[in-house]
């Protein structure tokens, strides 16, 4: 059956984007190859589509990706911006030494700082101590000297066996 | 045997790159962010600025999808490709800003020549004896931009979409939540309104 004009022209505007079903296309197709008017309507069409392409494009200024974080951090408070540059420096490994190194130095002094706060405690502690305390104190320091010693003795001993 | 992560079995759109991109970025890297950008900023700019033809204020509303992009990434669930949703986010920001102008009566089409200097003033300008090759084609140009302007937003997009971008009719159709039927017409319409518009100039070449 031959299709009439008024029906393909409803199909030409999508045949230049190949916006057409297999069918529809064979349908234009036939209809074209025996239709001087049709076939001129399908030119017009690609014809446009084609110029639509001539259009220029503009490119991005240079620096649109520094400018868009300069941007960004001026929309958002300051609290935003200080977690999201945490956030981005733990995520780069090559910063991970770095991390560490300040976490075990933040370590010691925190250690030091409770060192030096118990020493400076020690002689208000033995001045506030009885003779009869410190006497026991002192009992106590050579008890314990008195074992390091005999351990000391016993192992000498047990290698002279041997 | 490996097992297949979940996320697969119930979204194919996990499979896009660009949304692995944006998936990435929601775990903190500021690195595939920067892709996406170098990605589609030229895109997008180019799509808005044929919408609104001011390179500064396309500048501003490019960074402004990206900007949302950036914000809306704690809550980014991948529902369709990547670039139908980025496109679709750039549509709406252009469509606004053309609505913010219509109604402050400003007018962004200033740069594509206003209404008075028709297309057949400009063919039919006598006072160029043998116009040079160049300044015709600067005229179609201008002539084209003019027609794609005076087209109706929904037409406009789509044809955009279609020629410039190379969208699918189903791609055209999630970015403007219609059905491919729906697109297929503005298609149709949108290029019968163009070639009534530049009628003038297939005739003359």
């Amino acid at each position: 059956m031959k299709t009439n004009c008024h029906e393909i022209s409803r199909l030409i505007p999508l045949y230049s984007d190949n916006g057409l079903s297999v069918e529809e296309k064979q349908l234009v197709e036939q209809h074209i190859a025996g239709c001087e008017k049709c076939k001129q309507e399908v030119l017009a069409y690609k014809k446009i589509w084609e110029m639509l392409a001539g259009i220029e494009r503009i490119e991005p200024a240079p620096n649109y990706i520094s400018r868009f974080w300069t941007e960004l951090s001026s929309r958002m408070p300051w609290h935003e911006n200080f977690l999201n540059e945490l956030k981005t420096s733990l995520s780069q490994k090559r910063l991970v030494p770095v991390f560490v190194t300040m976490s075990v130095i933040i370590l010691l002094s925190i250690v030091s700082i409770r060192n030096y706060f118990q020493i400076e405690r020690v002689p208000a502690i033995t001045a506030a101590l009885s003779e009869t305390e410190l006497e026991i104190i002192e009992y106590m320091q050579l008890a314990e000297d008195y074992d390091i010693v005999e351990e000391i003795d016993f192992f000498e001993e047990t290698e002279a066996l041997l | 045997m490996p097992q297949e992560c979940p996320e697969n079995k119930t979204n194919s759109y996990y499979s896009d790159p660009d949304v692995r991109l944006m998936l990435d970025f929601q775990q903190g890297n500021k690195r595939a962010f920067e892709k996406l950008m170098r990605l589609y900023f030229p895109r997008l700019l180019n799509f808005i600025y044929r919408f609104i033809p001011n390179r500064e204020t396309a500048e501003d509303l490019t960074q402004e999808v990206f900007i949302k992009v950036y914000k809306s990434a704690a809550a980014y669930i991948p529902l369709s490709k990547f670039q139908t949703w980025i496109f679709t986010i750039a549509k709406n920001i252009s469509l606004n800003e053309i609505r913010r102008n219509k109604n402050s009566g400003l007018s962004l089409d200033e740069a594509f020549g206003s209404e008075k200097n028709t297309l057949k003033d400009q063919i039919e300008d006598k006072t160029i004896p043998c116009p040079d090759r160049n300044i015709m084609q600067e005229e179609i140009a201008s002539a084209v931009k003019a027609a794609i302007n005076s087209l109706p937003e929904n037409q406009r997009v789509a044809v955009l979409l279609c020629r410039y971008e190379k969208f699918s009719y189903k791609e055209i159709a999630e970015t403007m939540n219609l059905s491919v039927e729906a697109v297929k017409s503005l298609l149709s319409r949108g290029k019968e309104n163009l070639k009534g518009r530049l009628a003038g100039i297939i005739d003359n070449n």
